[in-house]
């Protein structure tokens, strides 16, 4: 029986390390798919004072999935979510070269869809359209001071020149996030311009 | 002659008794789930003359909030029911207080929740759905056996285990975590 033991010993430690499952217990109520361009910075070439810097989105609640012949159906995977929000910010660079929020406060102009600012840090909301089946916003930045600035999407901005949309979904329904890159954003995942 | 019947009946008293014998049973239950998780449990182990000895746990979870938790919640899985057969080998040479190994098989029953993709006329969409797994894990635990008065013992207890099959629908990992009450018999 003694010669047993070490079977025990080695038994125990193999289930230890076994325990150290990558696989998660938790559940996670969102899926992620990536589609590019969904947002649309509209860039002039130049700025000059009181110009406005738009962008806007219509996307449909069709979209395209990777690996997948058929279309994702956005607004039933997260339960008929009124709308999808993302972060933004605008931030002027300083005389010293740091950067710092930019506050917008009236000079965030909605044309379609809800956008709100709080403490330098701005929500879009693109509302859905039943009758176009798209999810609709277009918001102006009124630039009311020369100076450089630039705009970025959050982390996923910096992270991958992209912007997450988010489902604003409610109670136990899937939250759907729609990671898209956008074209305007450089290297640094920043729409740079400045204002004459 | 008071003192002749009372040497007799303290004779009795004594001589009548048959020297106790070694239990080789024994029944627990255990506390600590059955408080934090609703799980009802009960063991029963075969005590062997040698440092080995096995037994069986069954154990059922009838809890609303965890249901619940389940359901709304993030939680992926919901145990409702195991059969545990273990071998155990005592670590030390005493009968009242001792550390031990076991290897524990799990035969392991519950619900799933997963995300899955459903065509639907023109597109697709993704919905939670959930269904039951039936899956099998071996593991090991380690514990301590404590005999505090008479054949009563209490018991902690530390192990994990891994699933072994129908593992795409079935938790990684099965734990047997436990604080016990017995009764030696």
């Amino acid at each position: 029986m003694k010669t047993l033991r070490p079977f025990f010993y080695v038994l125990l430690l193999t289930f230890f390390i076994s325990a150290c499952s990558n696989k998660d217990n938790e559940f996670y109520n969102e899926i992620t798919l990536k589609v590019p361009n969904l947002v649309t910075i509209d860039t002039q070439s130049s700025y000059a004072q009181n110009d406005i810097l738009w962008m806007h989105t219509a996307f449909s609640q069709y979209l395209v999935e990777e690996n997948q012949t058929d279309l994702l159906d956005v607004y039933q995977t997260s339960g008929q979510a009124p709308s999808f929000m993302f972060v933004f910010s605008l931030e002027k660079q300083q005389t010293n070269g740091t950067w710092v929020f930019y506050p917008l406060t009236s000079n965030l102009l909605v044309d379609q869809g809800v956008a709100n600012e709080y403490d330098g840090y701005c929500t879009g909301y693109c509302l859905y359209n039943a009758t176009t089946k798209t999810f609709d916003f277009k918001t102006g930045l009124k630039l009311t001071e020369s100076g450089n600035y630039r705009l970025n999407f959050g982390y996923e901005s910096l992270a991958t020149r992209a912007v997450t949309l988010r489902s604003t979904s409610i109670a136990t329904n899937l939250f759907v996030n729609i990671q898209s890159s956008v074209t305007a954003l450089d290297s640094g995942g920043f729409y740079s311009f400045t204002v004459n | 002659m008071k003192k002749h019947l009372l040497f007799l009946f303290v004779g009795f008293a004594v001589f009548g008794q048959e020297k106790p014998s070694k239990p080789h049973y024994e029944f627990r239950t255990n506390l600590l789930t059955m408080l934090s998780q609703c799980n009802f449990n009960a063991s029963i182990e075969k005590k062997n003359a040698t440092n080995y000895s096995f037994g069986i746990s069954m154990g059922t979870t009838q809890s609303s909030s965890l249901e619940s938790k389940f359901k709304d919640g993030n939680t992926a899985y919901l145990a409702q029911w195991d059969v545990t057969p273990f071998v155990r080998y005592k670590l030390s040479t005493s009968n009242r207080s001792f550390y031990f190994a076991e290897a524990f098989g799990s035969i392991n029953q519950g619900k799933y929740k997963e995300i899955t993709r459903t065509p639907a006329t023109t597109s697709s969409f993704y919905q939670i759905t959930t269904g039951s797994y039936t899956a099998v894990a071996l593991g090991g635990s380690l514990g301590y056996s404590l005999l505090v008065k008479s054949n009563w013992t209490v018991e902690f207890l530390v192990g994990f285990g891994s699933n072994l099959v129908n593992t795409q629908h079935s938790p990684a990992v099965v734990s047997r975590v436990g604080l016990s009450l017995g009764y030696q018999f």
